[in-house]
């Protein structure tokens, strides 16, 4: 463990680090009290078996989450999977395993161009997320030097209120009589309304940009922190200017916190729901809202459930592909 | 807002000259039927192949022109009001709320006919407190809900003394009538459908809002 921690210290995670010494301390302590209580023959059992088992104190550690995650996710995603291979029959279920669900979700366009659609909806609110995002990251990380911590809580700020709120807040600024219409029409820059901005694509990306600032602030924000500036001292020494700088120093040591923060607003938002039910007009429909009918008027569960799993295992790959490509660049450059 | 070519009818809803400026409910339960009614699918044929062909034709020909399909009719009733939308299909209940703010709105009475239903009663076959339930039969028939009805909702009622409340000339103004035949005989009566032509309508009513 310890191995770990010197090995990863000097690269990239020293919040990691920072994590496993504090998992190290406690395992000291342990490790003391041991030395205390050897000489004491009343040890029980399970406590030997604890104090000699190194996994044994692991497992033990990890129960309450493994009882969550077991309850929580494994039980409703087997539930899920084996639903899928079910068919509706008017109110009832057909428990006879079958692919037909599969097959006629690869069959019918709408579902592939609702998976696209979404995919391409939630890679442009991450991209614009994460550009907007990184300015505010750097600023805090690099130019904050007194009250960082209410900094930080001010980034938290939009998630005070709740998530409908929210999507609400973004429906009454771009609607058709809304803050940005009113605004540009009494200025005189438009004569009617503008209609693209509610009801569209954008206006969903938009709003997920802003619901999901946070997310990508505070990730990025901890690995521009724990950048070393002695590097950025050496490199003006070396005669590059901030630009050059930036683009060699900052940003490629900041880019896990950029991946980070992709992969937490890229993730959520394929599946969104309500923003696009909410903001989306009939072009603007995500897949969230079809699984969410299937469920609803069109009640076709089996049906939902595969679309459920379909994007699953399309998110899955996307992960895996990323995880593939940042492993694969990272070797090249070590 | 809208200028009207003709008589009113279901073809304002399919005009051209509105595009992106049209709503509609966004539930098939509702929109179905009356494209149905465009569409000339007498809705006793409403579950048959051919009726769901002509009625998708004429769904897909009215997608474009749609600016948002929903089933909050608060959304469509604020949208009529700013003038985001010039029309929009909703119940009754929308023109009248509308009305009585003063918007300038009316219920169209298109010379197809308008799209009706009745709401009924039912007592579930293990409900327990069956006594109670005359009550509340009682107080839904009264003329004091009846009269709750007819002047929020501009919706008919079932107690033929509720509409003695009102002059002949409000209840024309709502699309009523004192002779609850004649409000029937108006329009296009939904009647129940199978289970499974409700999901296959919907799912195909989805394609269809979605652009398939």
């Amino acid at each position: 463990m310890s191995l770990g921690c010197t090995v990863k210290n000097g690269k990239a995670y020293p919040l990691a680090c920072r994590g496993w010494s504090i998992f190290e301390m406690s395992g000291q302590s342990t490790a003391r009290n041991a030395a205390n209580a050897a000489p004491l023959p009343k040890t029980g059992r399970f406590g030997m078996l604890l104090q000699r088992s190194e996994a044994a104190r692991g497992l033990t550690l990890l129960s309450p989450t493994l009882l969550i995650m077991t309850i929580g996710i494994l039980v409703p995603f087997g539930i899920l999977i084996t639903m899928s291979f079910w068919t509706q029959v008017g109110f009832g279920f057909d428990t006879a395993l079958t692919t037909a669900n599969y097959e006629q979700a690869a069959e019918r366009p709408i579902f592939g161009a609702l998976l696209k659609r979404s995919l391409f909806m939630s890679g442009m609110a991450t991209i614009a997320t994460v550009l907007l995002s990184y300015p505010m990251a750097y600023f805090v990380a690099f130019h904050v030097h007194r009250n960082k911590m209410m900094w930080i809580v001010l980034m938290t700020l939009p998630f005070w209120t709740s998530y409908l709120l929210r999507v609400f807040a973004w429906k009454v600024v771009l609607g058709y009589q809304g803050v940005i219409n009113s605004a540009l029409m009494s200025l005189g820059f438009v004569e009617a309304p503008l209609e693209f901005l509610l009801y569209s694509q954008s206006a969903v990306v938009i709003t997920l940009a802003h619901a999901w600032a946070a997310f990508a602030i505070l990730p990025m924000y901890v690995s521009l922190e724990k950048i070393d500036k002695s590097l950025l001292e050496a490199a003006t020494d070396l005669g590059d200017g901030p630009v050059w700088r930036f683009l060699r120093i900052t940003l490629p040591l900041s880019l896990p916190g950029v991946i980070s923060a992709s992969l937490l607003i890229l993730f959520p938002t394929t599946g969104d729901y309500i923003t696009p039910a909410l903001l989306g007009g009939p072009d603007g429909a995500m897949i969230g809202n079809l699984i969410q009918k299937q469920f609803g008027a069109i009640n076709n569960w089996p049906m939902g459930a595969t679309l459920s799993i379909i994007l699953m295992l399309s998110i899955g790959a996307i992960a895996l592909s990323f995880m593939f490509i940042t492993n694969s660049i990272r070797k090249r450059i070590s | 807002m809208f200028e009207l070519q003709g008589e009113e009818s279901w073809d304002m809803l399919w005009d051209e000259r509105y595009k992106g400026r049209l709503g509609s409910l966004a539930s098939g339960g509702d929109a179905w039927w009356c494209g149905a009614i465009k569409a000339g699918v007498p809705l006793t044929e409403i579950d048959t192949p051919e009726a769901f062909e002509k009625i998708a034709a004429a769904m897909r020909a009215q997608r474009p022109l749609i600016r948002l399909y929903t089933d909050d009719t608060t959304t469509l009733e604020q949208a009529l009001a700013s003038g985001e939308m010039v029309a929009a299909m909703t119940w009754n209940s929308s023109a009248t709320l509308l009305q009585s703010e003063g918007v300038p709105v009316r219920f169209a009475q298109p010379k197809e006919g308008a799209l009706t239903w009745v709401c009924g009663l039912m007592i579930h076959k293990d409900a327990p407190n069956l006594d109670r339930a005359h009550d509340i039969i009682d107080s839904l028939l009264s003329v004091e809900s009846g009269k709750f009805m007819i002047k929020d909702y501009g919706y008919g009622h079932s107690n033929i003394r509720s509409f003695d409340e009102f002059d002949e000339e409000t209840l024309q103004g709502l699309g009523l009538s004192k002779n609850p035949a004649d409000i029937l005989a108006g329009g296009h009566f939904q009647i129940p459908q199978s289970q499974e032509w409700e999901a296959k309508m919907n799912a195909l009513f989805e394609d269809i809002k979605a652009g398939f």
